[in-house]
Order: C-alpha cells, then sequence, then structure tokens
C-alpha cells in the first residue's frame, strides 16, 4: 500500500536525533505550558514560532505541533492532581478526575489519562493521515466560491460555538478579517489602511496578536490575581497503576472519546474544548453508573481525556488538506508553515510528500515520548506547578516580549502586541472572545480571494456561486445558522413575557 | 466603567475603519477592486455592533443584575505591570536587549512580590542571560545596543 511505503519513509525522517529531539522539544515545552496556570497551547507555539526559523522546515512543525498535542497531557496533571485545570479543555477532567484523587486514585486518574490520550492520540494520528490526502485530492477541485464559502461557513460555524454570544463573536470575526485587509492588496497591490507606514505595508501578523490575546492577557490576568501555590499530594509510583476494574470501565471510553474527538476536531473552533465537554456527555449517559459521574466516575477521565487529544489531530486535518486554520493553535502552524516558505493548500500534501509523511509520523513518535513523560514523570511536572507566580510570569512577560520581537525584527511589533494584550483584556471582560478574530484574520483575506475571484470568473454573477454544490451547500448552512440564532432569541424573548423561563437563566 | 464603552469604541473603530475605505476603488461588480471587500466589512461592523445592544435590550430583564459592576480595565498591579512592559519597549532601541531586559525583569519581580534583593537580581540575570542563549543558539537576532 502507497500509504504504508509514504509513512515508513516518515519515520525514517521523524526518527533521526535531530528530529526526535524537536519533537521531544515540543512535546515538553507542551506539557509544561499545560500544567502551568497562566500559560497555554496557543501562546507557546506562538511563543515558538521564532525560535524555529533556525530549524529546517520539518523539524520546525514537529516541534510545534508537538506543543499543541502535548498540551493536552499536561493540562490534565493539574486538573486531576489539584482541580486546577492547565486549559481550558482540562476543565471537563477536573470533574472527575479530582474526585477520584480525593478518594486517593490520583494515581489511577493519571494513568488513565495518559493511556487514554496515547491511545485517542494515535488514534486521530491514523485518522489524520488516512483523511487528509484524499481531502485534499478533492479540494484541488475548488475554485474561488468554495474558497469564499469555506471561509464564511468557518467563521459562522465558530461564532455559533464559542462560549460568547453569537452576535458578539460575528463582531469579532468582522474586526479580524478587517484587521486581515491592512497591507498591501494581494490582487492589485494597492496599499490599505496602511498610513504610510512601512510596517504596516506588510499586514499586521497575526500571530502578535495571537501572543498577545492568549499568553501576555493571561499573565496580566495572573497579575491582578495571583494564584496561591497549592500544596501538592505526593503521589507514588505505585499507586499509578489503575486496578483491574478501572482499565475495564475505561477502554470503551478510549474508544468512544478517540473517534468522537477527532470527528470534532474537523469542526471549526474550540474542539478540545468541545470534545471532551461532548465526551463526558455521552459518557454520563452510556454509563452504567451514571450516578458517579460528578464523584468520581473513571469514565468522566478516560473519555474526555482521550478525546481532547484526539481532536488535536483532525483540528490538522484542514490545514495539511485545504491550507486553512479553524483554530488559533492551527493557525500557528500554518504560520509556521509560511515562515518556511512552504505555501499551504490542497497542492501540499502532494508537492511535500516527505515533509507531510515525517509530521505524521513524528506525531506517533510524540503521542510515546508523552506516555513516558506522563507516567513516570507525572511528579516532576506537577510540582512545577509550585512556581511562585512572581518568577514565572515576569519571566513568561519577558519572552513573550523577546519572541514577538524576533518574530519579525520589529519593534513596532511590539506596541501592536501591548495593545493587543490590553484589547484582549478588555474585551473579554465583556464577553468578546478574541477566537473569532484571530481566525477572522486568517480566513478574511481567503474570504475576499475568493470572492473577488469568483467575481472575476464568473463576469459579476452572484448566482454563480449559489449554483455550485459545495458552495451551496455551506452557505445555505450558514445561512441556517444565523437564522436559528436569530430566531432563537425571539422564542426567548417570548418565552420571558409568557412566564415560562426564568430570567438569566440559559 | 459601563460596559456600553466597548461597544462606542468598536463602532468608532467601524466608522473609522468605513470612512478610510472611502478612498479605496471598489471596483465593478465584475472587476472587484481593493475598497470592495473593506466597504462591505465595514458596513457589516456599523450594522453589528449597532444591533449587538439592540438585542441586549429585547433580552433586558437579564441586564439589570449583570450591567453593573464588572471591572473593565486590569486592576492597579496589572496596570503597573504593563506600564513595565511599556517601558521595556521603549528603553530597548536605546539600551540595547540586555539591559532592558534585566532592568524589567528586576522591576517586575518586584512587583510581583519578590522581597529579597538577592533572588530578584539571581533571577534577572539568570533569565536574561538563558533568553540570550536560547535566542542566538537558534539564530536569531536580538538588538545588542550597548553591547554591540
Amino acid at each position: 500500500m502507497e500509504t504504508l511505503t509514504a509513512l515508513v519513509g516518515g519515520f525514517q525522517a521523524a526518527l533521526s536525533p535531530f528530529n526526535v529531539l524537536a519533537c521531544f522539544g515540543g512535546v515538553l515545552a507542551g506539557t509544561i505550558a499545560g500544567v502551568l496556570p497562566g500559560i497555554g497551547p496557543v501562546g507557546t507555539m506562538a511563543l515558538l514560532l521564532p525560535l524555529s526559523f533556525g530549524l529546517p522546515a520539518n523539524s520546525a512543525i514537529i516541534m510545534l505541533a508537538g506543543v499543541y498535542y502535548g498540551a493536552m497531557y499536561g493540562g490534565s496533571t493539574t486538573a486531576i492532581l489539584i482541580n486546577i485545570p492547565g486549559e481550558t479543555p482540562s476543565i471537563v477532567t477536573t470533574f472527575d478526575g479530582y474526585q477520584m484523587t480525593k478518594k486517593g486514585r490520583a494515581g489511577a486518574a493519571l494513568a488513565i489519562s495518559a493511556i487514554g490520550s496515547f491511545i485517542a492520540g494515535s488514534f486521530g494520528v491514523v485518522g489524520l493521515m488516512l483523511m487528509a490526502p484524499p481531502l485534499a485530492r478533492a479540494a484541488l477541485r475548488f475554485g474561488p466560491p468554495e474558497y469564499f464559502a469555506v471561509g464564511i461557513f468557518g467563521l459562522i460555524l465558530l461564532s455559533n460555538l464559542t462560549a460568547a454570544p453569537f452576535l458578539k463573536s460575528i463582531m469579532m470575526s468582522l474586526i479580524g478579517m478587517a484587521l486581515g485587509t491592512v497591507g498591501s492588496d494581494l490582487i492589485t497591490g494597492v496599499d490599505r489602511f496602511t498610513f504610510n507606514s512601512p510596517e504596516l505595508r506588510s499586514g499586521i501578523d497575526f500571530a502578535i496578536l495571537t501572543m498577545g490575546m492568549y499568553g501576555l492577557d493571561e499573565v496580566l490576568s495572573v497579575a491582578d490575581k495571583p494564584y496561591s501555590v497549592p500544596s501538592l499530594l505526593k503521589v507514588k509510583l505505585r499507586d499509578l497503576y489503575p486496578n483491574r476494574e478501572e482499565m475495564r470501565r475505561s477502554m470503551a471510553p478510549m474508544l468512544r472519546g478517540g473517534v468522537l474527538g477527532f470527528l470534532i476536531g474537523l469542526i471549526p473552533g474550540p474542539s478540545a474544548f468541545l470534545a471532551s465537554l461532548f465526551s463526558y456527555s455521552v459518557e454520563k449517559r452510556v454509563s452504567k453508573y451514571p450516578e458517579e459521574f460528578g464523584r468520581g466516575a473513571v469514565e468522566g477521565v478516560a473519555g474526555p481525556e482521550s478525546a481532547n487529544n484526539s481532536a488535536t489531530a483532525g483540528a490538522m486535518v484542514p490545514l495539511f488538506a485545504l491550507g486553512l486554520a479553524f483554530a488559533p493553535p492551527v493557525a500557528v502552524l500554518l504560520s509556521g508553515f509560511m515562515i518556511h516558505g512552504i505555501q499551504p493548500g490542497p497542492l501540499f500534501i502532494s508537492q511535500h510528500r516527505d515533509l507531510f509523511w515525517s509530521v505524521i509520523a513524528s506525531m506517533y513518535v510524540g503521542n510515546v515520548v508523552l506516555l513516558i513523560l506522563n507516567l513516570p514523570l507525572v511528579g516532576i511536572f506537577a510540582s512545577l506547578v509550585r512556581t511562585p507566580a512572581r518568577f514565572l510570569m515576569p519571566a513568561v512577560a519577558l519572552l513573550t516580549m523577546v519572541g514577538a520581537f524576533s518574530l519579525n525584527n520589529s519593534l513596532f511589533d511590539l506596541r501592536i502586541l501591548l495593545a493587543a494584550t490590553l484589547a484582549g483584556y478588555v474585551l473579554r471582560r465583556v464577553n468578546f472572545e478574541p477566537t473569532p478574530l484571530i481566525i477572522g484574520m486568517v480566513l478574511g483575506p481567503v474570504v475576499e480571494r475568493g470572492l473577488r475571484q469568483g467575481l472575476i470568473v464568473s463576469h459579476g454573477n452572484i448566482v454563480t456561486f449559489i449554483s455550485r454544490p459545495i458552495t451551496a451547500v455551506m452557505l445555505l448552512i450558514s445561512l441556517g445558522i444565523v437564522l436559528y440564532r436569530a430566531v432563537r432569541s425571539e422564542h426567548r424573548k417570548q418565552a420571558l413575557s409568557d412566564g415560562a423561563i426564568e430570567p438569566g437563566r440559559g | 466603567m459601563r460596559t456600553q464603552w466597548v461597544n462606542l469604541v468598536l463602532l468608532a473603530f467601524a466608522l473609522a475603519y468605513t470612512y478610510l475605505a472611502r478612498n479605496l476603488n471598489p471596483g465593478t461588480i465584475t472587476d472587484p477592486g481593493p475598497g470592495f471587500f473593506p466597504r462591505i466589512l465595514g458596513i457589516g461592523m456599523i450594522v453589528t455592533i449597532l444591533v449587538i445592544p439592540a438585542v441586549e435590550l429585547w433580552n433586558r430583564v437579564r441586564r439589570s443584575a449583570e450591567a453593573k459592576a464588572i471591572p473593565l480595565l486590569p486592576g492597579r498591579n496589572a496596570l503597573l505591570f504593563t506600564a513595565g512592559l511599556l517601558g521595556y519597549i521603549l528603553a530597548l532601541p536605546i539600551a540595547g536587549y540586555p539591559v532592558s531586559t534585566f532592568l524589567a525583569l528586576m522591576y517586575l519581580v518586584r512587583l510581583m512580590g519578590e522581597k529579597r534583593w538577592v533572588v530578584t537580581l539571581a533571577l534577572a540575570v539568570l533569565l536574561t542571560a538563558s533568553f540570550y542563549f536560547v535566542f542566538s543558539k537558534l539564530e536569531v537576532p536580538l538588538p545588542m545596543g550597548v553591547f554591540g
């Protein structure tokens, strides 16, 4: 089978000492980022972007991808041990994970979380490996209208799935797209919104905004409210083994989580978090012991932890197949490609076969490394949480600043960074989420190019857009979501005035 | 600070963006120019930012409880932290990377509550040196200022 040959080739590249080191570096950074509050996978990935300059392309991508799925392992550690989620997807793990700790089964929870992540993560890689190439081939037939529709569809879906109100996310998407228009127009070369500034002519780098709105933003929050160093339960090595009963009950949730997570990862949005949430409710529904959920049900750890790992692989499918990013971590990966001169898109896999397969192979390797890191060494990572905020926050802040500067060798970027940090902070307070803005910046040019080129080719005939099947379906679904949202708030109004539901609920 | 301020600022942004887009050539429907998409975006933003408070007003029963005490701006500590970062940006081109980073770290670590000078100093030196080491090992240029 051709896939197998390619995969073997990929392993040869992924197992070169240098690439193993890059992979190890990435997953280690990811695990640490996942464990520590105030730093998340996205911020860490953005931070590692400039550090990846000197690396060859495939090592760079291997490292960056490692941070992404590595963070899903790390976040569960603190969630289980001290009820503090390292990052958002681990919130679900706190429901039952911490309860297991209170019952003295911390080691088992950690082990099951690591094993589930490994199984599902590997499953996710298989899914990615099998799905991306054919999808890319299908996408070769995409024309400008399809890209326009995919972009719109992605943004509307994303806005629907964020925790923030739909309209506010739409607004953020629009702002993001607007920011994406700054710079020289790709089609005509005209300067847009550059105010005669040479720095603005090359546009605003969304990676800088990402560092500000996801990285420094969290640092500022911690500066406001420093977390008190929690006391840590010592986890003895022999406690690490789940008993037979726990393993038996975890197998099915792990497999379900793997499949579910991957599918949800394909959808735009905070897929890892949604995947873990979904998995939790599925497990609760199919469990023979639903009353245990919330009190230390092992399925409540196994399922979500597996799901959030395979979701990361699912989220990479659009990246490799279409060259599109629907989530901030994937957008940073996209940036990584472009920094190294690689144009992602449907042709990526066929033009860069070696790169694609070495990255896939490295993800298998990475999952193994993570299993090793997270089983015996979990105690070390857990104790990292005890680093006082007064050391960690300045370190992270300065690292971010130096990193942001070195991305484009630009002091101007630092000012944008600071502005973005403050803006992100304030906006979050009023329920405007930064994710649609970041994705808007990434997808905006795609949408615009699709629209303009589509209109040129069809001689201004908008009907052509709708007559193409893929475009029509995506635009219809998008419209459907918008209408559904509009109707729903109508229903709320009606229900409120009927006294059927209480105000403030929902 | 009331949440409506944010909506106003966003409206101002939308208006400014749309206004600036007037100078760009919209082209025609058969040959859209650089101003085509920005105009659509601008109008879209203006409409959206006007609809948002309208919708919130519809659900006004919820508003009364929540609209009160959300502190919009970062707290004092966070603002001082930001000021330190701003100072860093201003100092960087003049004093160069090593000095600026060192001073910034000293300031921030003290700000975050470390009382011991020795520890502050040690951390500042350690971090400045390690960042430099890591970045130069990966061939990333840093402004050296006084140090060359």
